[in-house]
């Protein structure tokens, strides 16, 4: 059941939630975001954390992965660093997505080419994101129901779990809290989603008409990848396409 | 739980507790006829109590406990004949006291109101009592315990006088303390009484023979007094008289020759026996009677009564002559019984007094200690002061508290059997670590 909240009031959450992670793990530092279920909202913890860090003038990048995004790019904010952008386009394969906003830049690997991609390169493509900015907050999504978290595990500084409430105890919640022991990473602790949608994050963005180019010194608004996708599928130019 | 939790709860769970709030309400709506009215009966008692004066009694604060208390309840409950429990009566009794007055309130709840207004009222009156019992139940003890001892004493002091009086009864002379001067006096007397009687009986006697039945002259008196009366006798007299007077004028007229005289003898000696067969008959007749003969008789049979009293009366002082002698005789022992008992009584009087004088104290006591404080009943419960109670309402109120309640207890339980996880508290015991922040807050 969906309920109203407050944009300031879901700032002023992540605005806490960032304060408790600059005391504990200082930049530059990588952070991954994951769950036990993909329903419990490691994207979203990780994106209002990445606009959150952003928010301090830090560089901040999110990597990301999600099938829909891989296909779409929209820039709205701060151009990012092409140089950047197109050393970890060479890296990974074409088709994956590169994107900036809202001071922060998205970095968005297709799901589909998760499982092509080596944990070297993926170990590489860290190792440039975190050169570049000072936090790199990754979307490693649900733990035991995909790869990308695990293969991104080793390369975070701290762990969040995302938990969504309302929802029963799992056998996930099991293999996810066995497979961070084994990894033996830094868990930072539990981040609880309240039932917030990505709706909450899309309603700051302003809908674009069909068929509009993107605008690069457009105002910095950028929302997560899934919405993005659901909102802008139209709107939003492909990049292939737009060449 | 904390206050947020628990409001959380009820945000959550508002269906179910509405649900159940809505059909409570239906039910108690439903069933609202079948609760009866009830009234109220109340009245005012006022605590008396001297001032300056110790108050061995208990304060206005212990009041209501006391009028609502099993005994003062049981004694309404006899007297009124309740056919209620003692429980139940108990749970509709309500007793108050108005502010800091000394003034208290005594109210009974039930469906009847004569009984609310009569309930009301006994528990007023036996409260009143039962409070003068308190006030006195010390004294009331010393007073029992000395009303018991002096009806021992009494009883002691009856046996001694049933004691003396049996003493006294069996040697009359002990009860003086100068018996035997009294009995010798009284031997005197007696033996000088004696003495006159014995003359009187012998003087009585000698006048008996005088009048004796048996005497000569008394004889012949009767037997002419008989045969005068016999008239047969007296005919054959007449005619042997007759006849003998003419034997006698024809002898001197006559010869010896005169051929008559031999049957006139002959006449005359059949006549003479003829008289004396007559006198015989006339004689042995059953109904002969004396007039002499009789008074004689009968003066000698009272003279015999006469004997036989003055007998009977120097018996009787030879008795009582014998009696003076004999206590006369046991003055030595039966006198230092009868001594030995007077003291004791006299002992036992001296413990009554004393006793009826303690007593007599105590019950002044008590008079004191009632005196000192009591409860008036300032305002009996009468038919006016009876009014509609709110019997409904109250059970409305009841039956509102436990539908919430209900209500409240289902969603809870709802919540607790739910497993989802929704508190901080259980994600940390899920996963062992700490919640470091939350998102997506309700407005």
């Amino acid at each position: 059941m969906k309920h109203r909240i407050s944009t300031d009031s879901l700032a002023r959450e992540f605005r806490l939630l960032r304060n408790r992670i600059e005391a504990e793990v200082h930049a530059p530092a990588v952070l991954l975001v994951t769950s036990a279920t993909d329903r419990d909202g490691a994207g979203l913890t990780a994106y209002g954390l990445a606009e959150s860090l952003s928010k301090t003038h830090q560089r901040t990048a999110l990597l990301t992965t999600s099938a829909t995004v891989a296909q779409t790019e929209w820039s709205s904010g701060a151009p990012a660093p092409r140089q950047q952008r197109r050393r970890a386009s060479d890296r990974l394969d074409a088709g994956n997505i590169k994107m900036d906003g809202g001071g922060f830049s998205i970095v968005s690997v297709s799901h589909e080419r998760v499982a092509t991609i080596s944990r070297a390169n993926i170990a590489e493509l860290v190792s440039d994101l975190r050169a570049e900015h000072d936090y790199v907050v990754i979307d490693g999504g649900s733990l035991p129901e995909n790869t990308f978290g695990l293969l991104l595990l080793p390369s975070a500084d701290a762990t969040l779990v995302a938990f969504l409430t309302g929802r029963a105890q799992l056998p996930a919640d099991r293999t996810m809290l066995d497979t961070l022991e084994k990894a033996e990473t830094k868990v930072l602790g539990v981040v609880m989603n309240e039932q917030a949608t990505i709706d909450h994050f899309v309603e700051q963005i302003p809908k674009r008409e069909p068929g509009i180019e993107r605008e690069a010194d457009a105002p910095a608004k950028v929302v997560t990848p899934t919405t993005f996708a659901r909102r802008f599928e139209v709107a939003v130019p492909r990049i292939g396409k737009s060449g | 739980m904390t206050p947020q939790r628990f409001l959380d709860v009820v945000k959550r769970r508002s269906l179910i507790i509405w649900s159940v709030l809505a059909v409570g309400l239906a039910l108690m709506y439903s069933f609202r006829g079948i609760v009866p009215s009830s009234y109220s009966g109340v009245a005012h008692i006022v605590l008396v109590a001297a001032s300056g004066t110790r108050d061995p009694s208990v304060s206005i604060v212990d009041l209501p406990s006391i009028a609502t208390s099993t005994v003062v309840l049981q004694r309404v409950r006899n007297s009124l004949k309740l056919p209620v429990s003692l429980v139940n009566l108990k749970g509709n009794v309500s007793a108050s006291v108005l502010g800091r007055s000394s003034i208290m309130a005594i109210g009974y709840r039930d469906q009847s109101a004569e009984r609310a207004i009569a309930v009301s009222n006994s528990v007023a009156d036996e409260l009143s009592r039962y409070y003068d019992e308190i006030s006195t139940q010390s004294y009331d003890v010393n007073v029992s315990r000395l009303s018991t001892a002096l009806a021992d004493e009494a009883t002691k002091r009856q046996r001694l006088d049933q004691e003396m009086s049996g003493v006294a009864a069996s040697n009359p002379f002990v009860v003086s303390d100068k018996s035997a001067d009294a009995i010798t006096g009284q031997i005197a007397e007696l033996s000088e009484q004696r003495a006159i009687a014995l003359a009187q009986l012998q003087g009585d006697q000698a006048l008996a023979a005088t009048t004796s039945p048996d005497s000569p002259e008394l004889s012949k008196t009767a037997r002419h007094e008989i045969l005068a009366g016999d008239p047969a006798y007296q005919a054959a007299r007449d005619a042997a008289g007759k006849d003998a007077a003419q034997l006698i004028a024809d002898k001197a007229s006559y010869t010896s020759a005169f051929p008559g005289l031999p049957g006139e003898v002959a006449k005359v000696q059949s006549e003479s026996g003829l008289i004396n067969n007559e006198a015989s008959r006339a004689l042995s007749d059953p109904d002969a009677y004396s007039a002499s003969a009789a008074a004689t008789m009968e003066a000698h049979v009272h003279q015999l009564a006469i004997i036989a009293g003055d007998t009977a009366r120097l018996q009787q002082l030879d008795d009582l002559i014998a009696k003076a002698t004999s206590s006369l005789n046991q003055v030595p022992t039966v006198g230092a019984s009868y001594a030995q008992l007077s003291a004791q009584r006299a002992a036992v009087d001296t413990e009554y007094t004393a006793l009826a004088g303690r007593r007599a104290n105590a019950l002044a006591d008590r008079a004191e200690a009632s005196s000192l404080g009591s409860i008036v009943v300032l305002d009996r419960a009468i038919k006016a002061d009876t009014q509609l109670a709110s019997g409904r309402t109250r059970v409305a109120v009841v039956a509102l508290t436990l539908i919430i309640a209900l209500a409240l207890g289902t969603a809870f339980l709802v919540e607790s059997l739910d497993p989802r996880i929704r508190r901080a508290e259980d994600i940390e015991e899920l996963y062992g670590i700490p919640v470091v922040g939350t998102f997506g807050s309700k407005a």
